[in-house]
């Protein structure tokens, strides 16, 4: 009865449709006239229908991965560069947990102490001095759109070309903070984190993040200073779409 | 320039993908989150190697499968597994209706832990990431013969347990 010719393995590839077209239509006939035959096909049948039922099931329960939204991002902007920017990102998702990313972290911290120029702490971007960390009040045109604008969306600014949140977090204070992009009239381009304090957004960190023309994007050097201000500001990993979604409704309570 | 999918926008389309691989792999959400993002770094180190003419999914899973091997090789993580289905709120606790959907997940992934590993591994491939048989075989790196032997055996056993005929 199971000759080599009608197999469990034959009779399941049929079902799955792997078979060439040849031999399907030589196991159809055959179990057209072999209700045995088509009954060991329908066991395949069956365990494929009720797979495809689990599957599905398991992937509508599944929770949103917080470290994704951050991984998106990078990737979403990250231009043809061989992966440096998602490994600086994969650092930043993990520093506590994974040893795999404290050398470097620690790498990039030195990184920042040593770059004398081209990023600053707690000034309106543009203001040009250096001086003592302070906190800033941002464009009001700004503050809207952090307090609505998704994640990777891009908005326009009166005054500036246009701005795009990166990524949405908490400080180990838990204060909800956003980074995100603003890209000038000059064609300049900014990266910075603002927190929201008592329905204020403040500006915590800016960095020139280099010219934005001809697509090219932030590159991965400069991201190292973020990295370092993320990671010792105890940054959560990024939100999940749907966890800033939340904090953004709760912001207008 | 023809303007195709970047291969950065196609590893994001499977992400969610990789996770779920990756969970079936090492059972835990911190070190499935780990994989996947060691996979994506060298996917993008190994860009160059991947035919843009082919599916993005079985050649990433590959890289995440020996990236799993290198991680246990390497003195790892097993051992001290948490239930993959963890993440799953047990049946009917959020007052949500318990489902047949739900039932039957439940129920396969109970079998599926008590499957050897190597028709677990064919199993979720081929059901849960509807994989070909010779993806599979190029992700596992076996002929495509010991794909359908294992698959055969794999589902054969789920049909016994699960009362399917």
């Amino acid at each position: 009865m199971t000759t080599e010719e009608y197999s469990d393995e034959i009779l399941m590839a049929y079902s799955d449709g792997e078979l060439a077209p040849d031999e399907a239509a030589r196991i159809a006939a055959k179990a057209e006239s072999d209700p045995d035959i088509a009954a060991r096909i329908s066991v395949f049948r069956r365990t494929g229908e009720v797979l495809s039922m689990a599957a599905a099931e398991r992937n509508r329960m599944a929770p949103p991965v917080e470290s994704h939204a951050r991984i998106r991002a990078q990737l979403a902007r990250s231009s043809g560069n061989g992966g440096q920017v998602v490994d600086l990102q994969a650092r930043r998702n993990r520093p506590r947990r994974s040893a795999i990313w404290s050398g470097a972290i620690a790498a990039s911290i030195a990184l920042a102490i040593g770059i004398g120029g081209g990023y600053w702490l707690g000034q309106q971007p543009g203001s040009g001095s250096t001086g003592p960390v302070q906190v800033t009040q941002l464009d009001p045109a700004i503050a809207e759109k952090l307090s609505s604008l998704p994640s990777g969306e891009t908005a326009s600014i009166p005054g500036e070309v246009s701005m795009t949140p990166v990524a949405s977090f908490e400080l180990a204070s838990g204060e909800f903070c956003r980074e995100y992009e603003l890209i000038g009239t000059s064609g300049s381009r900014t990266v910075s984190v603002a927190c929201n304090e008592a329905g204020n957004w403040k500006l915590r960190f800016a960095m020139d993040a280099g010219a934005a023309s001809g697509g090219e994007y932030v590159p991965a050097s400069s991201l190292e200073i973020l990295d370092a201000y993320l990671s010792s500001s105890g940054a959560s990993a990024p939100m999940s779409e749907e966890s800033e979604r939340a904090a953004l409704s709760s912001l207008g309570e | 320039m023809p303007p195709i999918d970047r291969f950065e926008d196609r590893l994001i389309a499977i992400l969610p993908n990789l996770h779920r691989f990756a969970l079936s792999l090492c059972r835990k959400h911190d070190i499935a989150e780990d994989l996947v993002q060691v996979s994506v770094i060298r996917a993008l180190e190994a860009r160059n190697r991947f035919d843009p003419e082919t599916r993005i999914e079985p050649w990433v899973f590959r890289i995440l499968r020996n990236a799993w091997i290198d991680m246990t090789r390497r003195g790892a993580t097993r051992g001290t597994e948490i239930e993959i289905g963890s993440d799953i709120d047990p049946a009917g606790a959020d007052g949500e209706k318990v489902t047949e959907a739900r039932l039957m997940l439940n129920a396969v992934e109970r079998v599926l832990e008590e499957m050897p590993e190597e028709q677990r591994e064919v199993l979720i491939l081929f059901c849960y990431e509807e994989m070909s048989y010779a993806e599979i075989a190029e992700i596992l790196d076996v002929p495509r013969g010991t794909v359908m032997s294992r698959l055969a055996r794999a589902r054969l056993g789920l049909a016994k347990k699960l009362g399917i005929k």
